[in-house]
């Protein structure tokens, strides 16, 4: 039996969030978390090239790597579709649609090093998915990382009054923020097993 | 001429035809090594499966056959050929009998494709011993279907209980990892990790219906 | 004297994990056994020397427009280099770290210490530079290890110190764990080393 597409999914948001449970993508969350705006926005571009290239790399790995034999070529092919990819992105938003490239622009290039796009790139392909499963996981995992990211922002904007030890502010206690609600999303554990 | 529009993309194609030159080389080099580590632990899995029987069989020790590979291997275990399955079987062989089945089973788990080993008794019916060798599930989580404490419940267990009917397997159900088992179809499930703790047992009974069939058919 | 303050400099008081909180990513989850943590750290450490050596000497010929791509193509093939080194040679680690060897390739620190470092200083201190910043790497990684694996398994580098009467605590073990430590651990730097208050 294949594991559904849509359990998938939801397994990607809450079970296995690949910023709670696998650690990637910090670099960015950690800086971005700042604002709640930029956190949306980098979130937004975050899922559609994670659902993109996801979808990309399965393709390129499936049609060129396999049936070339140069499987151990796969990290330098990956990054280099994601890199490209991005700078297409860009190039296409600034040409047709400014106001976006105003509000997403800045981010793009963050992407480009953004582990979770690389990390779902490698998981998928190692998990053995199929097409559609991969789609999903991507967008799953994008989804999840937008939800940590917007989570952190909230928690994140309400602690800008409170007292928080000198050694502690910006990154340190984001950390145990982030540690709190690893915790919390182990509970969702039990969620997937209803489908 | 650093300006001019060609040049970064030579330079790119440069340097992409001297690393992947360089990472081909590499590779083709290690690629024998890394294919040999691979057969070898697998036979190595293979024979601790069945070092229990043969050792029943020889009088010797388990351990001992473990400490003669790659030359107890050679003498003990024979591949056996699966004509309908894409997978590997063996079987050990003491004097002119069979003594033990070993089979390689695949499965679906939460994230992904799972592989194991299984050995059996000669009537195939039993499970002599269990391994998992291939899993994608949660590290901490269900990542723990390797542990010993939850393969070990396996062991020694009779899974094929009808067979005329059209699953031959008996049914088992799992309980939680904190009880202990009342009857002899219960057995303990990963906390936290249903899915991958019940893709197991969906694997073991799937892929016991189809040896089994596949076995009797050899056989007769 | 200029190596050693380039040294000292990458990997102690401008760390790239505790002042810039970079590289986090790729980290934290193979930080649960102090061996996987050391090779892990090997790891980087030869792929963030290598790198930074090559980007250095192609530093003058680099075409500003490709400059990303080819830095993360030159990261891209250490990093292969590496895989390739586990997967023969220590084949039980390279599938514990799994998919862990090839995200070192995000590991922001990488890229960072391409663009602020190397793409501008000579090929021999970028060397340096970056195994220094490699061992700053692989001192926190090491440091978080040695207390996940200790309470979570009872265990250094595989062999028992806590005898079995040790109860492993199944949080160190998991991911949470290590945010806490990483954030006790900056919060130890911070006031003892750089002055900020409790």
């Amino acid at each position: 039996m294949d594991i559904s597409a849509f359990v998938l999914f939801w397994a990607a948001i809450f079970t296995s969030n690949i910023l709670l449970t696998n650690f990637l993508g910090m670099c960015s969350y950690l800086s971005v978390s700042r604002e709640i705006e930029s956190s949306a926005g980098l979130g937004v571009a975050v899922i559609f090239v994670l659902t993109v290239t996801s979808a990309l790399n399965w393709l390129v790995y499936n049609y060129i790597l396999l049936p070339f034999d140069i499987v151990y070529l796969q990290y330098i092919v990956f990054i280099i579709v994601i890199a490209a990819f991005v700078q297409f992105l860009e190039l296409l938003i600034e040409r047709y649609a400014p106001a976006l490239y105003y509000t997403l622009g800045i981010f793009l290039p963050l992407i480009t090093v953004n582990c979770a796009i690389f990390g779902v790139s490698l998981f998928m392909i190692i998990r053995n998915y199929n097409f559609l499963q991969s789609i999903a996981f991507g967008a799953g995992s994008g989804i999840g990382w937008l939800l940590a990211i917007m989570m952190l922002a909230g928690i994140r904007r309400k602690l800008k009054e409170k007292m928080v030890p000198q050694g502690l502010q910006g990154a340190g206690i984001s950390l145990i923020i982030t540690g709190i609600m690893a915790m919390g999303f182990v509970g969702f554990s039990g969620i997937v097993q209803i489908q | 001429m650093k300006d001019s529009f060609l040049f970064p993309i030579i330079f790119m194609l440069i340097m992409v035809i001297l690393f992947v030159g360089i990472l081909a080389i590499m590779y083709r080099v290690s690629e024998p090594k890394i294919e040999a580590y691979k057969l070898d632990s697998f036979q190595r899995q293979v024979l601790a499966l069945m070092a229990g029987k043969i050792a029943e069989a020889t009088a010797m020790d388990a351990a001992q056959i473990m400490a003669d590979y790659p030359s107890s291997f050679e003498t003990y275990i024979l591949p056996v050929e699966l004509h309908d399955m894409d997978r590997q079987a063996f079987q050990a062989v003491v004097g002119d009998s069979v003594v033990a089945y070993c089979f390689e089973i695949k499965g679906k788990g939460l994230w992904g494709s799972m592989k194991g080993l299984i050995s059996t008794t000669t009537d195939l019916k039993t499970i002599v011993d269990f391994a998992i060798v291939d899993q994608m599930e949660t590290p901490g989580l269900g990542a723990r279907i390797e542990e010993d404490w939850f393969l070990s419940q396996f062991r020694n267990r009779l899974f094929v209980q009808a067979p005329d009917a059209d699953d031959v397997t008996k049914d088992y159900e799992f309980i939680s990892e904190t009880q202990e088992p009342e009857t002899s179809n219960q057995l303990k499930r990963v906390t936290g990790a249903t899915i991958t703790s019940d893709s197991v047992l969906r694997m073991l009974r799937a892929e016991f219906n189809l040896i089994y069939r596949q076995m009797q058919g050899l056989k007769s | 004297m200029k190596m050693k303050e380039i040294f000292i400099t990458s990997a102690f008081t401008e760390n790239s994990v505790w002042r810039q909180i970079l590289g986090i990513c790729s980290a934290l989850a193979v930080t649960n056994l102090m061996q996987n943590s050391l090779i892990m750290g090997l790891g980087v450490i030869f792929t963030l020397a290598f790198a930074n050596l090559t980007i250095s000497i192609i530093r003058n010929w680099t075409p500003r427009s490709v400059r990303m791509m080819v830095q993360t193509l030159i990261i891209a093939a250490y990093v292969i280099i590496v895989d390739i080194f586990l997967k023969a040679n220590l084949p039980v680690i390279s599938k514990q770290l799994g998919p862990y060897v090839g995200l070192i390739i995000t590991n922001c620190i990488l890229m960072g210490r391409a663009e602020a470092f190397a793409s501008q200083n000579k090929p021999l201190d970028s060397f340096i530079d970056g195994i220094g910043a490699g061992v700053g790497y692989t001192l926190v990684l090491l440091l978080i290890s040695f207390v996940r694996e200790l309470f979570g398994f009872g265990t250094i580098f595989g062999f028992p110190v806590f005898g079995s009467w040790w109860t492993k605590w199944s949080i160190m073990v998991m991911a949470p764990s290590a945010f806490f430590i990483l954030a006790m651990l900056i919060w130890y730097i911070n006031t003892t080393f750089y002055k900020a208050k409790v």
